[in-house]
Order: C-alpha cells, then structure tokens, then sequence
C-alpha cells in the first residue's frame, strides 16, 4: 500500500500563480488568475475587490474596516468591539435589528467580528440577494442611527459576552486574550482587547458617534464579494450605493512597532476555574509577507499542526504530557489576516505532576533541533501539502473565507493579487531557509512562557449534586 | 451527542467563528425616531437561481458495506468519511466511553504501521486523520487533496480493519480522558448539559456524558479487544465520498480494502426514551458571573409527521438570530449573550430546549420571559410576514448547508443515520414553505407544555434560588 506523496495540486497551483493581465481602465486590475477577481477603488477611497465563483448559487460579501482592536482609545478598552454590536443597532433606513431581519428574511447568515487589525462584517445568501445586501452595507456606512437605550442594551449584552467567554469559563481568555498581554509592551498590542467591564460600562454615545465618523469611513474600508453573479452589474450597485458616502480625514496610524524583546519572558497567572494547570508559550512573528515570515508558516506546519507534527508527536504521543498542543500563529484568525505585530502561540493543558520545567525541556529539544539542524526533504514538501490543503479550505468556506484573505491584501497591502502568490512563496523555501529563521524567531530570548495555575482555594463547587425537584 | 450534532455544527460556525459577535435578535424596532424623512426602502431581491441538489451513487458491496459518493464542487479536495455503527450505545453501563477510548486508539497503530507513520501519511495528502466516538456511530475522516483520495481509502480502512491497539498509547489515552473529564466538569457550560443529560436520559446512552475515574482506570486492551470483536465490521460500515475525485480509482480502491473485510455484527440501533414530567436541578457554583440554564421537553423525533412544522417553530421561538426569544432577553433586556433553542434529533428520539448564560441578577427573570415567550406563542398565530421571514431563512441556510463538501456530507449521513430517504433533502424547503402560521401555534400548544418542562440551572444559589422559588412554584 505505497502514498506516494502528491504533487498534482502543487504543480497546477503553481503555474496558475503567474501575474494577471490588467486590462480596461487604469485604475482598473482584472486578474483572470486561479482565483480571478477586478479590484477598483471608488472616487471616495473604497476598495472594490469582485471574484466570482459560480459552484453554488450564492454570494459573500465582507466589509472589512482597518480598525480593529489594537487602536481603540486607551480609556476605552473593548471599545472596537463593544462598537461592532452597535453596527447592527441601526442606521438610517434600518432600525434596531431590522438589518438582521433583511439578511435572515433574505436567505442569509451574518455576523461581524472584532480582530487585531480590522472589524469585519459578513453575509452569506443566495445569489439573488446581493444588491439587497450592498444596500443594507452602504446604509450602515453611511451613518448610525442610535438610541441611549441601544447602547445601555448591547453593553449588557457584550458584558454577558466577556462572562460567557471569559470569566466564567475555565481557561476562557487563554491564551487568545492573555498572551498578547505578557508577551507585548507596546499599550496597542497588549491591552485587554475584549475590555475592562468598567470601560465597557463607560462607554458613552458620543464615542459612538465619533468611532464611527473616525473609522468607519469609505477610504478606511474594502467592499468584497465572492460567488455567483455578474461581474458588470455589481459593479453598478456598488456605484449607486456606495460611490455618495463621503471619505474623512483618517488620524494617522499609532506607532504599533514592537521592540524587539532580549531576554524569555515567563509569567503566571491564576485561574479560579481550572482543575488542571496549563502552559502556553509564544514567539514574537517576523514582519508579514517576508521570506521569514513564510518560513514561519511552514514551521507552524512542522511544529504544531497535525498528529504528524514534531511538538504533537513530541509532547503527546512519546512523552504523554498533554492530550493535545494546540496553536498556531494568529490565533483570532488565520496567518494573512492581520497587519500589526504578531505571536505563534502553542498551548497545552496537562497533569499537576508533570511541571513546566519539564514541558519546556522537550519542548526546547524539538525547538533546538529546528534550529541546529535543516530538516529533511520530506517533512518540508509535508509542511507544504498541509500549507496548500488548508488554503484550499480557507478559499472553500462559502466563499468567506476566500473574502477573507482578499479583504486583508486590499486592505493592508493594496493588492488582493498576493492571494495567487502565497503557493509559489511558500515552494520556493528550502530547509536551508526555513532553518535560518528557525535561528532567528526561536530562540528562548524571543519567547514568552505563560503558566496557568489552580486555584488554591476554589470558590465554585461546580459538580456538586443536583439539588431536589 | 454524535452524529446528529454534525448537521447543527455545520449550520451555526459562521457565528461561532466570529465569538458570536453580532448575534441579534430582530423585531419590528420601536426605537425608530418618528419625525424623520420617510426610510428608503430596500431594492428586492431578483429571482432565485435553481438550485438542486447533486444526487448520491449508492451502492452495497457484497460484504454489506454502504458506499456513498458525490461529485461537488471545483475546488481539488475530497471529504471522506466512515461511518462505524458502533458507540455508547452498545457498551454496557458499566464502560462508558470504551467506545471512544478503542476508536482513539485505532490510530495509534495498525498491524503494518505505528501511529506516526500513520500520521505522516496523512500528512502528505494535505490533512489529518479525525476519529471521534459517537453515541450510535463512530466517524473516521480525513479531508485530502483530490489525487490522493484512494490511497486515502486505503489508509482509512488500514486504521479500521487492522488496529495494533498499542498498550503504551492505551495509558496515554486513559490519563487523557482523565484529564478532559476534570476539565470537562469545571466548565459551567458543560455542567449544565449533563445534568439536563441526566434528566432526559438517565442511565440510557444519551444521558451518559462521562464516565467516572474508577470505570476509565479499569479499562484493559481485552475490554478494547473484545468490544471492538462484537460491534466492527463491513455490516456496520458506511462509506462516504464526497469532493472532487476519479471515480474509478475510488471505486477500485473501496473495492479492494473494503470488500474482503469480515461481515462482523448486524447493525443494533436500540431506541432511547426522554423522561417526561417537569424536574428540576440546581447546580451550585457559589460566585459565579452567570447562571447555564437548559429549559426543555421532549418533542417528536425527526421522522414524525410534525417534524418540518416543529423546526420552522423552533427557528422562530428561539432557534434563529431574529427569533422571539433571542429578541427578548437579548435584545431588549440584556440579560444574555448567546441564547438559542435547538432540536437535539436524537435516533428515534428528540428534546427542544432553550439553552443560555444569564447574568446571576437577572436569571429569574429572564427565565420568566423565556416562558411569557412560549405562552404568547401559543396564545396566538404568528403573523404572516413573521413566518414568511423564517421560512425564507430556513430555505436559505438549506441552501448554504448544500454548498460546501462537509455540508453536505454532514447531509447525507444525517438522513442515513435516522432510515430517511433522500426525498428528506430533495423536498426539504417546500415542506418548510407549507407550513401556515396555525401549525407553528398548534405545535406550540401540543408541545410546549410548560407545566412539563424540565429546568437546569447551574449558578449562585445565594442570589439565583430565591429568583426561581415563584417560578418553581408556579411552572412546576
């Protein structure tokens, strides 16, 4: 029963990651590439980015705003987020959840989330609906329409929010919310980004209303769509919609920059739900899109994803320290969705009486390897299969995904072509290479180790007997 | 539970990937300021273009084994999956979780090759191997890139057939399920599906969420051995394909791992019974931020007649971001985050509840309203316009669940699971769309009996007992 490894897809997706052809007007790029698309910017700053995609009869559409969590003000944590909840609370010609109602009446799904470095809102629906949802879009970009009662209502409703995720919740906030706590100094990256309560609950209409004349503008912001439709006639909604939203005066973006850190950095931090201790230990991210940085995708791959990688085959399966190490880099999204300084995180939970000391020692050895010595052939062209199956994963997704990484490369690198690159990059990488930036991203001295202990005197009796009838 | 929790993952993880973040309820707004310009209307929506479904091969290999598969999408990947009809239910009470210890265990080793050659095989076609014990079914999947989907039928029926059950990795699995059971019981969360486990299904395999400590450190490779002797083979197999992938090669390849494979047992589908009658449980969790509250009651299974009529109900009490309930105590009052009602669709079997974190302060209350809720439900019809909304998202999100390989995969196994036929799927949304404002009332009334709703509650019993006292009273 030989595998063979598999260079089919590998092969095709690489020829296919040639430069597409611009054509029609100049400011007009239309790549008819693997993932083709036509990417325009509107008179008043909005990025367009159209690719069809006509294996189901529906649609995605993403509005991605470059404001995301790391810049909210500094008296206001959880602001960006507490700020998305209020993008459903209304606007001028949809009340209070009216806009939920025309997606659901419509077919759809929805939601909006808060990230590091953009908020996202998105549908999925039948196809037939899209100039219904461009509307619906351009009416919230517009302007909000919002009462006092609206926003007392959604505070409650994110502070339920951060006690469902977090505080009542055993290990809740690790390590996606602590890491970047310990692990950054720079207030932008490690601040509390879901929010302090009382921040939350300060929050008042006027930071509403100036959150949004600030950021929420068409030159801060990318329109994508993705799924079955006319590639011409979207082109003319997005027009009749979008093309009379006035553009704004953008602040200029806060120094985010990261100093490099020189020495490993350990922490502990209680939790008063956990049985179990846990471990989670993050490297600070080379600058996105650089060959390091693809290298560190591919050592993701080698390290942490999969029963096949060495930490997994390491920590797990030889040692027995843990049932699982989960992680990767990015953990509030995937490795092209962000802008801003960046952690590879790996987590575990294990027993009392196996120590941290004794975790980091093999981990050390697996890391150490990496770093002395390439690795051989095989796992590299591994690391690349898995790389490009998950990419394929993250294009499928009804077409969310694939709004994903189009909406950030417009958004952040103004150029949604990097999509039909990332194969090709990611090929080009030798074991030497990857090696080098073993070298210079895991060493201890870049590392943050961050230990969740037990509490010694528990408050909660959570599986106590059920009382009576 | 298993398999029937497959359909509902795949319908809800948009809003699960986002943190639930703009989770909304939706009712007509009386916050809307009255001396505005009158609102611009939105542009309707252009016909719907035809959407089908793309038909299954069905075939039976001679040895018994269903096989399944169907050509979707353009994107070179495949979804595979195996279907073992074996899980809690046919272990005895006494091994809870034997089931998914063994399964786990099968990739670990096979006769030919260790667990981490296993691995690295699985690695080089673009995925990993998943296993997960099930309450009925066993699933055995890996996801792959199209040119490898043979040798991925190989690999999956190496693990099936040949398991090594390595001793060594039975320890690690056992400390594993230690750990994650003590995991498990410090999540509130979690906490509160149990005991409202325990209410519906006692000692039957859905009430059996875990095991205790004594029965998983009493399991031995001859318990793994044995029950994998009574419950696994090519009678309880089901195979499906699903993606893009050479036909031939795949049916070459299903033929040649499958079909010398021993017939094994007849499948068993034993039939588990929801108590009935209002009870009750208070879990203690003195400080906590939050109460988990499960409120629910046993409901027709998925092949009754009132099946569709119940789902569109359900989408419009509580199971869909604009349903009543959603609009109420999260919208209006604030007292929640994520709250959501759901069909469990167990085999044969079938509970409705609503399930949400509350804020301590407010449990009582909103527990109230969850209840004026369903009362004015059956008090009266919905409107028209109201239902028509959760009709068209009900056919809406059928079409989404179509759209992706795991969708529908998820699809199929879920009308094989419950001795469906594809017509459940073909006629799906002009079932829905038959369904009148007075059913979704007359389901309401039949089923929904308050007075014989069962409650959990696991929260502060300092601030939240004294908030139920008139509810309990009263409800009960």
């Amino acid at each position: 029963m030989p595998r063979k490894r598999r260079w089919t897809a590998l092969v095709v997706l690489a020829a296919a990651a040639v430069a597409g052809s611009a054509r029609g007007r100049a400011q007009e790029q239309v790549v008819t590439d693997k993932i083709p698309f036509t990417y325009y910017k509107l008179p008043n700053g909005l990025k367009v980015v159209l690719s069809q995609d006509s294996s189901a009869p529906i649609v995605a559409v993403g509005v991605y705003y470059q404001i995301g969590f790391r810049i909210e003000p500094r008296d206001r944590t959880g602001f960006a987020h507490l700020f998305e909840h209020m993008m459903f609370q209304g606007s001028q010609n949809l009340g209070k959840m009216q806009f939920i109602q025309l997606i659901q009446k419509n077919g759809g799904i929805l939601n909006g989330s808060t990230r590091f470095d953009f908020t996202n809102y998105f549908e999925a629906l039948p196809s037939n609906t899209l100039e219904t949802v461009l509307w619906a879009e351009a009416d919230r970009m517009r302007g909000l329409d919002i009462t006092e009662a609206n926003l007392t209502n959604q505070k409650g409703v994110v502070t339920n929010e951060v006690k469902v995720n977090v505080i009542n919740r055993p290990y809740g906030g690790f390590p996606w919310l602590d890491m970047p706590q310990y692990a950054n100094v720079n207030w932008y990256n490690a601040h509390n980004f879901y929010g302090d309560l009382k921040d939350i609950e300060a929050a008042t209409l006027e930071d509403v209303i100036r959150f949004h004349k600030t950021y929420y503008s068409p030159n801060n912001a990318v329109l994508v769509v993705v799924g079955d439709f006319n590639v011409d006639q979207a082109k003319q909604w997005v027009h009749k919609y979008f093309a009379n939203i006035p553009s704004s005066d953008l602040p200029p973006r806060p120094d985010l920059t990261e100093p490099e850190q020189a020495a490993e950095k350990h922490a502990t931090k209680e939790d008063r739900l956990a049985k179990k201790p846990a471990l989670g230990f993050s490297y600070h991210m080379p600058e996105r899109l650089t060959k390091d940085w693809y290298a560190m995708g591919l050592l993701d791959q080698i390290l942490l994803q999969g029963d096949d990688s060495l930490l997994v085959q390491e920590i797990v399966k030889k040692r027995g320290y843990a049932g699982s190490v989960d992680g990767g880099i990015n953990q509030l999204g995937n490795l092209y969705d962000y802008r801003g300084p960046m952690l590879f995180t790996a987590n575990l939970i294990h027993d009392d009486n196996v120590s941290t000391a004794q975790i980091m020692n093999a981990v050390d050895g697996i890391i150490q390897g990496v770093m002395e010595q390439p690795v051989d052939a095989a796992t590299l062209r591994r690391a690349q299969i898995k790389l490009v199956s998950a990419l394929y994963d993250q294009e499928g997704n009804l077409g969310l995904g694939k709004v994903d990484l189009l909406a950030s490369f417009a958004l952040f690198d103004d150029n949604p072509g990097e999509i039909n690159t990332l194969v090709e990059n990611f090929n080009k990488l030798t074991p030497a290479d990857l090696q080098e930036t073993a070298k210079k991203y895991l060493r201890p001295q870049n590392r943050t180790v961050l230990e969740i202990t037990v509490a010694t005197k528990p408050v909660s009796s959570t599986g106590a007997a059920p009382g009576g009838r | 539970m298993g398999k029937q929790i497959m359909i509902i993952r795949s319908l809800i993880f948009v809003a699960t990937l986002a943190h639930w973040s703009g989770l909304i309820g939706a009712v007509a707004s009386a916050q809307t300021p009255t001396n505005t310009p009158a609102k611009e209307q939105p542009p309707a929506p252009s016909p719907a273009r035809p959407f089908q479904l793309a038909p299954r091969t069905h075939y039976v290999l001679p040895n018994g084994t269903q096989v399944n598969l169907l050509q979707y999408g353009t994107v070179p990947k495949v979804s595979i999956e195996i279907d073992e009809a074996a899980g809690k239910v046919n272990e005895d009470p006494q091994h809870i979780d034997l089931s998914a210890v063994m399964a786990e265990l099968m990739a670990e080793g096979t006769t030919k090759h260790s667990g981490e050659e296993l691995a690295r095989q699985a690695g080089d076609m673009g995925s990993g191997l998943s296993i997960e014990g099930g309450v009925y079914q066993s699933t055995f999947s890996i996801d792959v890139l199209s040119g490898s989907a043979a040798e991925a039928i190989s690999l999956l029926a190496e693990v099936i057939e040949q398991p090594a059950f390595p001793a060594r990795d039975l320890e690690r699995l056992r400390a594993d399920h230690l750990r994650s059971r003590a995991t498990s019981l410090a999540n509130p969360g979690f906490v509160s599906r149990q005991a409202f486990a325990q209410i519906m299904y006692g000692d039957q395999a859905y009430g059996r969420l875990l095991p205790t400590e004594t029965m998983l450190k009493s399991y031995t490779l001859d318990d793994i051995r044995s029950f994998y002797a009574a419950n696994y083979g090519s009678q309880r197999t089901t195979i499906y394909v699903v993606g893009r992938f050479d036909e031939k090669a795949v049916r070459a390849s299903i033929d040649k791992n499958f079909s010398g494979w021993t017939r094994g047992p007849a499948p068993q589908t034993p039939v588990q019974t929801a108590a009935s009658g209002a009870h009750f449980s208070f879990v203690d969790q003195p400080g906590a931020a939050q109460s988990n509250v499960i409120y629910g009651i046993a409901v027709p299974d998925v092949i009754s007649p009132d099946a569709t009529q119940l789902a569109v109900m359900n989408s419009l009490l509580g199971g869909s971001f604009g349903s009543r309930i959603t609009s109420n105590i999260r919208e209006q009052k604030g007292y929640t985050y994520s709250p959501r009602s759901s069909l469990s669709q167990g085999y044969g079997t079938n509970v409705w509840a609503e399930n949400a974190a509350i804020t301590t302060v407010s449990t009582g209350p909103a527990i109230q309203e969850i209840v004026k809720e369903i009362k004015r439900l059956q008090d009266a019809p919905p409107a028209a316009a109201e239902l028509a909304g959760i009709q068209r998202y009900e056919d809406g999100v059928f079409v989404l669940r179509n759209s992706s390989r795991g969708g529908i995969l998820a699809n199929l196994s879920f009308v094989d699971f419950h001795h469906l036929s594809d017509d459940y799927l073909t006629g799906y949304v002009q079932r829905v769309d038959a369904v009148t404002p007075e059913q979704v009332q007359a389901m309401a009334k039949k089923y929904l009996n308050t007075e014989a709703m069962s409650l959990v509650v696991v929260g502060d019993p300092a601030i939240v007992k004294p908030q139920l006292n008139g509810f309990v009273a009263s409800g009960k």
